[in-house]
């Protein structure tokens, strides 16, 4: 049984001029101890996708279908309460900027305990307070900072303290919504190396968010992009590494510019992402897509399989 | 020379930081030192902290350097005008900012925001102010131009914000424009799109650019040469396929190593220490010596000087050669 299923996902946001749709029909699932990435432009729903599975989106928005399955229980019919005890011992998320994470008024110690109070009260001051120290530790970070506060840390260090505090629990689902990407690629490097050993040793399964797709294919198990609120390919990183298949997928993978090999001439992808709020009909790519055909302006195309476990929505190419 | 535009002559900024009792200085640049020809695209590349966007503000005239020199067609600017940069200055030498969605002002137009520079700096009569804007927004591929120029910001998207920005850029026909990150709030899709205008208009225009980036391949496919930055000292210069293809310096060589790529893997180690560029109270020696995996005894001691190398390469390291700095000029 997968760990996290996410069957047709719609989450609609709540406008002054109407109801737009920023996931529409998103399904994915997550196995124990996998790296899923999810990548996008800015609005194609990679974070509302991920943050509407895990029940953290208040309004305007509002999840208006689909299915959640975490370890088979229904995670849209959750209790608050219920909600309570799943977040945090079994998902949590490190969000992308870690300083508006951290309270600026509390040490870091205070974070810690704050967070195993409430999920572990059976532990003394003491105990907890040696756990704090073995997750900082863990991160790289000295344990006498458990006395500093946000704003002593550097921005790197402050990161790895928000992934500390979500692996508190043992938790066997991790969602990293742009853990890096106000850092530096050095620090970035860094911090990623450290998380996927601790995945390894602790065998937790990440739900990795993101814009960069070069920095998935270094380390993703599977990856699905998303494009205007639809997903448009999932599969192995494998495929993706080779070039893709999907044309949008092809893209972005030649509009990034390469250290190595041949200075090629500038590619990018013509015009630019589309308003959720008008969306084009058909295929939502159509209007940028190198390989539009007259169907792809009228049919919505659904995911199919092409190879491999690698399903594509492209009429083109299915 | 007579091609050369700009000249950087030993520039710096620092500044006393603390209280009374606790007085330290921050260098956020530190004897940076290089020139910038006619048509020229260079490329200063750092992490944050590294005082690369601190270098083109100060050639940009927004901030003001402690201690150097900018000449500008061999005229030391700082000298004729000490306070403030004259009309003329801003005019040739323009700034487009990292953050289109706050460099532009919500409450006016696309037309106003380009009318501005052109009347500023008398550069149109009233009467020629709407077809010359209209082939701004050409220049910059916001076609048809009618569509755009009567526009608010809050209609544009990223990407178009950034194109009106670099056409108000353009708009004095400046000679050398410091572009700030220019790319990185934008979606990657588009990304390559204004890498491309801008070679266009260094071909069409000469324009030369000073580009501002963490991304060294974006500094690769734009970028004539690179300079390397760590703790607001330049630490490398070479072409950039020179200096991609073979990183001298060791910080170099790091930030080449941690830039993802196709083919790379997570598992391949850092060839450094992790840690910070040290800004505040900076002991002698090489500022990146305490993550550096070569450091010798004398990297501690004495900050290096330059070795040069074939093809105008200079490198700031000791393990190319024996050169000091020279304490006069870099206290």
């Amino acid at each position: 049984m997968s760990l996290l299923q996410v069957e047709n996902l719609m989450v609609d946001y709540l406008t002054p001029d109407g109801a737009l749709r920023a996931v529409d029909g998103v399904s994915f699932e997550l196995k124990r101890g996998e790296i899923l990435g999810l990548v996008g432009e800015s609005g194609s729903g990679k974070s509302t996708a991920a943050m509407a599975a895990m029940r953290i989106l208040g309004p305007p928005a509002l999840i208006t279908g689909g299915e959640v399955l975490f370890d088979g229980r229904d995670v849209l019919r959750m209790s608050a309460e219920q909600l309570r005890r799943w977040h945090w011992r079994e998902i949590s998320i490190v969000m992308q900027s870690a300083l508006n994470a951290l309270n600026p008024v509390l040490t870091m110690q205070e974070h810690f305990l704050d967070t195993i109070a409430a999920h572990r009260p059976e532990l003394s001051n003491a105990e907890m307070l040696t756990r704090a120290a073995e997750l900082l530790k863990m991160v790289d970070i000295d344990p006498r900072h458990l006395n500093s506060y946000p704003h002593e840390l550097s921005g790197g260090m402050r990161q790895r303290v928000v992934i500390a505090l979500a692996l508190t629990l043992n938790p066997p689902l991790l969602i990293m919504d742009e853990p890096t990407t106000a850092l530096d690629v050095v620090v970035e490097r860094e911090i990623l190396k450290r998380v996927l050993q601790l995945q390894k040793e602790m065998g937790f399964a990440i739900l990795f968010i993101t814009h960069d797709l070069s920095l998935l294919l270094e380390f993703a198990t599977r990856l699905g992009v998303l494009y205007a609120g639809r997903l448009v390919a999932i599969g192995p990183t494998e495929i993706f590494r080779q070039g893709g298949i999907h044309p949008y997928t092809q893209g972005l993978l030649q509009a990034v510019p390469q250290l190595r090999g041949k200075r090629e001439a500038f590619k990018s992808i013509p015009g630019s992402p589309p308003s959720l709020k008008k969306p084009p009909n058909g295929c939502r790519f159509h209007p940028r897509c190198p390989l539009v055909e007259e169907r792809c302006r009228k049919e919505q195309p659904v995911l199919k399989h092409v190879q491999h476990g690698h399903q594509v929505a492209c009429h083109v190419r299915t | 020379m007579a091609d050369k535009l700009l000249d950087i002559q030993h520039l710096g900024v620092h500044f006393a930081i603390g209280g009374l009792f606790d007085k330290s200085t921050l260098r956020a640049v530190h004897d940076v030192h290089f020139s910038v020809d006619r048509g020229d695209i260079v490329a200063l590349v750092g992490e944050s902290g590294s005082g690369k966007s601190t270098i083109a503000k100060l050639i940009c005239r927004l901030e003001k350097p402690t201690s150097g020199k900018i000449l500008l067609d061999g005229k030391d600017v700082l000298e004729t005008e000490p306070h403030a940069a004259g009309k003329e200055y801003r005019k040739r030498v323009q700034m487009i900012f990292q953050y289109p969605f706050g460099s532009l002002n919500p409450v006016h137009t696309v037309a106003y925001h380009l009318s501005r520079p052109l009347q500023l700096h008398q550069i149109i009569r009233s009467n020629d102010l709407r077809p010359r804007i209209l082939q701004l927004l050409e220049t910059v591929g916001l076609r048809p131009a009618e569509d755009f120029i009567d526009k608010f910001p809050h209609s544009l998207s990223g990407g178009q914000r950034q194109r009106v920005a670099i056409a108000r850029a353009l708009a004095t026909e400046p000679d050398l424009i410091c572009a700030d990150e220019p790319t990185s709030m934008l979606d990657v899709s588009i990304r390559m799109d204004i890498l491309r205008l801008l070679t266009d208009l260094r071909k069409e225009q000469q324009t030369a650019f000073i580009f501002v980036t963490h991304d060294l391949a974006a500094a690769r496919q734009l970028a004539d040469r690179i300079l390397v930055l760590y703790a607001g000292q330049l630490v490398e210069e070479a072409t950039s396929d020179d200096l991609i293809a073979d990183p001298k310096h060791p910080y170099a060589q790091l930030l080449l190593a941690a830039a993802p790529q196709q083919g790379g893997s997570l598992d391949t180690p850092l060839p450094a220490k992790p840690g910070a560029p040290k800004n505040v109270d900076p002991q002698p020696g090489c500022a990146f010596a305490e993550r550096c995996s070569q450091a010798m005894d004398v990297c501690r001691q004495q900050t290096p000087g330059w070795t040069w190398m074939e093809n105008k390469r200079r490198v700031r390291c000791y393990l190319y050669g024996d050169t000091r700095a020279d304490e006069e000029t870099t206290k």
